[in-house]
């Protein structure tokens, strides 16, 4: 395994600890994880950051403080979050097989599902994406079906169509669901372009011979578009570039 | 890395770290305002007055009384009123009747003490305040009866039109949208980024101190820390007004021959709960062997731990138990069939 990956598996097991695993213990939760993860997970320490958004918008409370997290994420990393942290990345990672091209409309998808998730949850006034999505399938649903508490239902059988739809689409294609449908993906993704965290491209080594493209879980073309939104910065174009045109760096943008 | 740019990111991390920490000031919870404003009632007579609470916390706040301690030409008749408990959030209204005597023509200023206590886990406090607005005592000739002593009428509250606050809160939350908007559309259309980093900064500083200042931290801990069983989806939430007792239930709570307690656990922003608080009312209607009571999980965490309610530190609402027995019925599926189970009662 190359140097990029084998770190960012540590980061990303560091994200199942942090996220799942409940290494701190209970009595942080009003840290915001930064990326989609149920915080009804059982042993869940940190608090899911669309779902909290949905709970303020249901109380009416102006989200400052989920704002603010939230900026802090986008400024740190942007969509890096998505390929170094969130565990259900993780999971998208793991099933990434069939690296195809993106569909570039359909990739503003997650955006929708975003405003679609905050109208809902206002109109509804109600947690009405927590109720759809898969990361919860996984982490709450099943493990209450375990523990007894949550029993065999019409919820129950919706989170599993829709993780079953997502596991499929992951399978088929590599980071089906954080291509096109994660709202936070859509929200980190706003702050891409201005994230310390950031994909340089060194023009006078590129050839623009294509390799860093098949590499790309994303289905990008990295020497292209190597500060595009759906970009997660996970590396992998740059163990991929046999010219070292690609780096991924850290610190405040040239200008 | 040049070195700004490391201050910048230490700058970062130390908001993250802040994000950690809890405020455990000891700081009052609730606002107040009076009505009438200012008050205005003749001589010798009396009026209402209205004292408006809100908690802005996550915390419950108990026992809030409040007492006269302005000048003697005045004093409260009647029971003082007290609110027991005032949940996270929410608001009440407290009112007592204002004496005013026979020689206090003027203009005076009222002090209300207000008093209530508020728990963080273990920890109590106890908040003593003052509240002060203007008081108008206008010359009147007191009605007497035959003994001479005054009867005194009390001037209830005039129909005030509550004001409903300005959302100053939203309209900065929506200047700090339009500032990120801005940001970053400058950012994309001249390439500058390096000043969007700035401004997004100076946005994300703002937010969070105010959002920290205004104790949103802990309402996300609340919010993460509880587990309502039908917010997730993992049952489906039906709202209180469509409870009704089967038949079969009734007669079957009519075969209950020993006392049972009760107890639901809740939480504030739990869509389900108020149909298991209702489910369990009406039960206790039906027999009068059913005592029970309802607990806020953030109020008695303790209590909930004791319960059983909590599975793997998550507190999961609502749940009902009865005393003395370890068993837990979670959420609303099915609920009369197995409260009657519970009881023990059931088919």
């Amino acid at each position: 395994m190359k140097r990029l990956t084998a770190t960012r598996r540590g980061t990303q097991a560091l994200g199942l600890l942090f996220g799942l695993f409940g290494v701190t213990g209970i009595g942080i939760t009003h840290v915001i994880f930064p990326g989609l993860h149920c915080y009804a997970c059982p042993l869940a320490v940190t608090v899911c950051p669309i779902g909290l958004m949905q709970n303020l918008i249901v109380f009416g409370t102006p989200p400052y403080f989920w704002l603010g997290t939230i900026l802090v994420y986008g400024l740190l990393a942007g969509r890096g979050f998505c390929g170094w942290f969130c565990p259900f990345g993780t999971l998208n990672d793991l099933l990434s097989f069939r690296k195809v091209r993106i569909l570039r409309s359909l990739s503003f998808g997650k955006f929708f599902v975003l405003v679609g998730t905050v109208f809902a949850a206002w109109y509804f006034a109600d947690t009405m994406f927590c109720k759809l999505c898969p990361a919860a399938s996984i982490e709450a649903s099943l493990p209450y079906l375990l523990l007894g508490v949550a029993k065999v239902n019409r919820p129950f059988i919706v989170h599993m169509a829709t993780l079953g739809g997502t596991l499929i689409g992951m399978t088929l294609i590599s980071r089906f669901w954080c291509r096109y449908l994660c709202p936070m993906g859509g929200l980190l993704a706003l702050f891409n372009r201005v994230s310390l965290l950031h994909l340089r491209l060194d023009e006078d080594r590129c050839s623009s011979c294509g390799a860093c493209a098949t590499q790309c879980p994303m289905g990008l073309e990295p020497h292209l578009e190597h500060d595009d939104h759906n970009c997660i910065k996970c590396g992998a174009c740059v163990e991929g570039c046999h010219l070292d045109a690609l780096s991924l760096r850290y610190g405040l943008p040239k200008r | 890395m040049r070195r700004h740019d490391r201050a910048l990111v230490l700058l970062l991390f130390g908001a993250l770290l802040l994000l950690s920490t809890g405020a455990f000031a000891q700081d009052p919870i609730l606002t107040y305002s009076v009505l009438p404003s200012p008050l205005t009632l003749p001589a010798g007579a009396a009026a209402e007055v209205q004292l408006r609470f809100e908690n802005g916390s996550v915390y419950e706040a108990d026992d809030i009384a409040a007492s006269w301690i302005g000048s003697d030409a005045f004093e409260t008749l009647g029971e003082p009123e007290t609110i027991e408990i005032l949940g996270a959030f929410e608001s009440a209204t407290l009112s007592l009747v204002l004496a005013a005597s026979g020689d206090s023509v003027g203009e005076h200023t009222g002090v209300l003490q207000i008093l209530y206590t508020y728990c963080i886990g273990e920890l109590c406090y106890q908040i003593v305040e003052s509240i002060e607005w203007p008081i108008v005592v206008e010359a009147a000739v007191p009605e007497t009866v035959g003994d001479g002593t005054q009867t005194v009428s009390v001037i209830p509250v005039a129909d005030v039109h509550e004001e409903t606050p300005f959302p100053w809160p939203w309209v900065g939350f929506a200047v700090a949208i339009v500032c990120i908007g801005g940001v970053l559309g400058i950012a994309r259309l001249t390439g500058r980024r390096r000043i969007a980093v700035i401004g997004l900064a100076v946005v994300l500083a703002g937010g969070l101190a105010y959002g920290i200042a205004s104790n949103q931290h802990e309402q996300a801990q609340a919010i993460g820390s509880v587990l309502c069983i039908s917010c997730v989806g993992l049952e489906e939430a039906h709202p209180a007004s469509e409870v009704s007792l089967s038949q079969e239930a009734v007669a079957a709570l009519g075969t209950l021959d020993e006392d049972v307690e009760l107890t639901v656990f809740y939480a504030q922003w739990c869509h389900s709960c108020p149909f298991a608080e209702r489910m369990v009312e009406r039960m206790a209607e039906v027999s009068d062997r059913i005592s029970y009571r309802f607990v806020n999980v953030d109020d008695a965490p303790e209590e909930a731990a004791a319960s059983g309610i909590v599975e793997s530190g998550r507190t999961i609402v609502p749940a009902v138990v009865r005393a003395g027995l370890p068993d837990v019925l979670f959420g609303i599926e099915d609920l009369e069939a197995r409260l009657l189970e519970l009881l023990g009662v059931g088919g």
